[in-house]
Parts: C-alpha cells; structure tokens; sequence
C-alpha cells in the first residue's frame, strides 16, 4: 500500500491562502471617459433642439443617427417617442424641459443605449 | 555537535508556498501600480480632450482662438454656448505643452468636412465629437489630443 501525503495544519493554511490570493480578481478601472463624452454629445443634441422653432421626431431622428452614429437609442418628445435602433440593457440618458412662447413645458429626453 | 534543521515534506511545501506567494503579491502590487500610472496617464488625456473640446464651445477668445470660438450674441452681450463661428475658429493655432497637445481639429458637416488643421505626429491620442451649429447647419467638431 501506498503511503499517502499528510499536510500539516499550517500547510494546509498557507494552501488556502495561495488559492485565495490567486482567486482574488481586481476591477479594471476605467481608462477611458467615454460616458462623459456621451453625456455631453446628447446635452448638445437638446440645446441645439431647444433653440429650434419646430421640432418633429423625424428631424430628431436624424439629429442622433449624425451625432451618434451606428447607435441605439430613444428620442422622447412631450408624449411621443421615437426608437433608433435596437433597444439595450444599459442606457445614458438626458433631458430637458423647453419652455415656449405660451410658457407651457415640453419635456424632451434623449437615451443613448451601450 | 550542533543540531541541524530538519525539514519535513510538508514544511518544505508550505515554506515554497510562502515564497510563490511573496513573489505574487510583490508582481501583482508593482503590476497594478504601472496599471494605475497608464490608467491616469489616459484619463489626464482624455479630460484634456474633453475639456478643450469644451472650451472651444463655450467660450470666446477672439485674440486666441483656439481657446474659444464660440458665436457672439451682440444683441445679448454674450456668447452663443455650441455655436461656432467658423472664420474665428480658422485662426486656431496649435497647443502644446508637455503633457498635451492638439491634434486635429475637424469639422465635420452631413455632406463634407473642413479641416481646421491636422498634425502627422502622435502615438497615444483620443478624438472627442461634439454637436455644433455653424451657420444654423449642424456640425460634429472633432477634436484630436495627444500626449506623446
């Protein structure tokens, strides 16, 4: 018969503490301020909208697809919406409220889907 | 006689393993501290970037462009916030310091774009887009930094 391994209780500590060092995982950090620059491109879109007379989510559309190209996302004007492309998981979203000539509120809200 | 150290198998292990672990802790915390050096490094380009992208839109600088070209509302008294006035921002000059420089600046309508200026050089750059009005047309202004 073989004879087997007997570990003692400090070995068998320092084992577990090699493979919990080798389980821990660090978080990436981040390298790049790509959400920023999102953020800001969609605030632009709403500012640059807000100073137009009339708007139509047609028009809007078009807005994002140069702003944003190959990127979903959703436009929302008052009460209606527009979808531009497929719809994701994870979302930055903007909105504003633009104030007309009658004082009455429209709210119009930009997403752009990761 | 003097008595030696005897060694068993097990101790001789865990000893070996204290020593893998030493070697990993000491390469993982001298790897991540040159990830976290890199990492800063991007992030002060990318907010160089940014910002400076930022500037040029917001502001006005009529002796240094490139600082601000932002429209000028006379009848306001004040600038226009991502309205560009395109013969201001044609006297931009090149930045340079010795964390950054600028690039490119582009701007970029739906049917052409007009170079602002482009430098050849550059290895680690970013390229940030924002959404202008030049002459009412909508505009993306790129904006290229490096920082070496």
């Amino acid at each position: 018969m073989n004879k087997a391994f007997v570990f003692s209780l400090e070995a068998i500590f320092c084992l577990l503490l090699l493979i919990t060092l080798l389980l821990i995982t660090v978080p990436e950090e981040k390298k790049e301020l790509r959400t920023l620059l999102v953020f800001q491109k969609e605030n632009d879109l709403l500012k640059i909208w807000a100073k137009q007379e009339t708007l139509s989510l047609k028009d809007m559309k078009k807005d994002f697809e140069f702003a944003f190209p190959q990127k979903n996302g959703k436009i929302m004007l008052g009460n209606e919406s527009i979808a531009i492309g497929k719809k994701g998981s994870e979302s930055i979203s903007s909105e504003i409220a633009v104030i007309g000539n009658k004082l009455e509120a429209t709210k119009i809200s930009v997403s752009v889907f990761g | 006689m003097d008595k030696g150290f005897i060694f068993s198998l097990d101790t001789g292990i865990a000893t070996i393993i204290i020593i893998a672990m030493l070697f990993f802790f000491v390469s993982a915390t001298s790897e991540q501290a040159q990830k976290k050096a890199e990492n800063e490094k991007n992030i002060a380009l990318w907010k160089n970037t940014l910002y400076f992208a930022d500037t040029i839109i917001k502001n006005r600088a009529e002796e240094n462009s490139v600082l601000g070209s932002a429209a000028k509302d006379a009848e306001k008294k004040r600038v226009k916030s991502n309205e560009i006035e395109l013969m201001l921002l044609k006297k931009a000059e090149e930045i340079e310091n010795t964390e950054f420089f600028l690039k490119e600046i582009t701007v970029v309508f739906e049917d052409s774009e007009e170079n602002i200026f482009f430098k050849k050089k550059g290895k680690n750059c970013v390229i940030v887009e924002r959404l202008v009005l030049i002459e009412n047309k909508k505009a993306l202004l790129r904006i290229g930094g490096c920082n070496e």
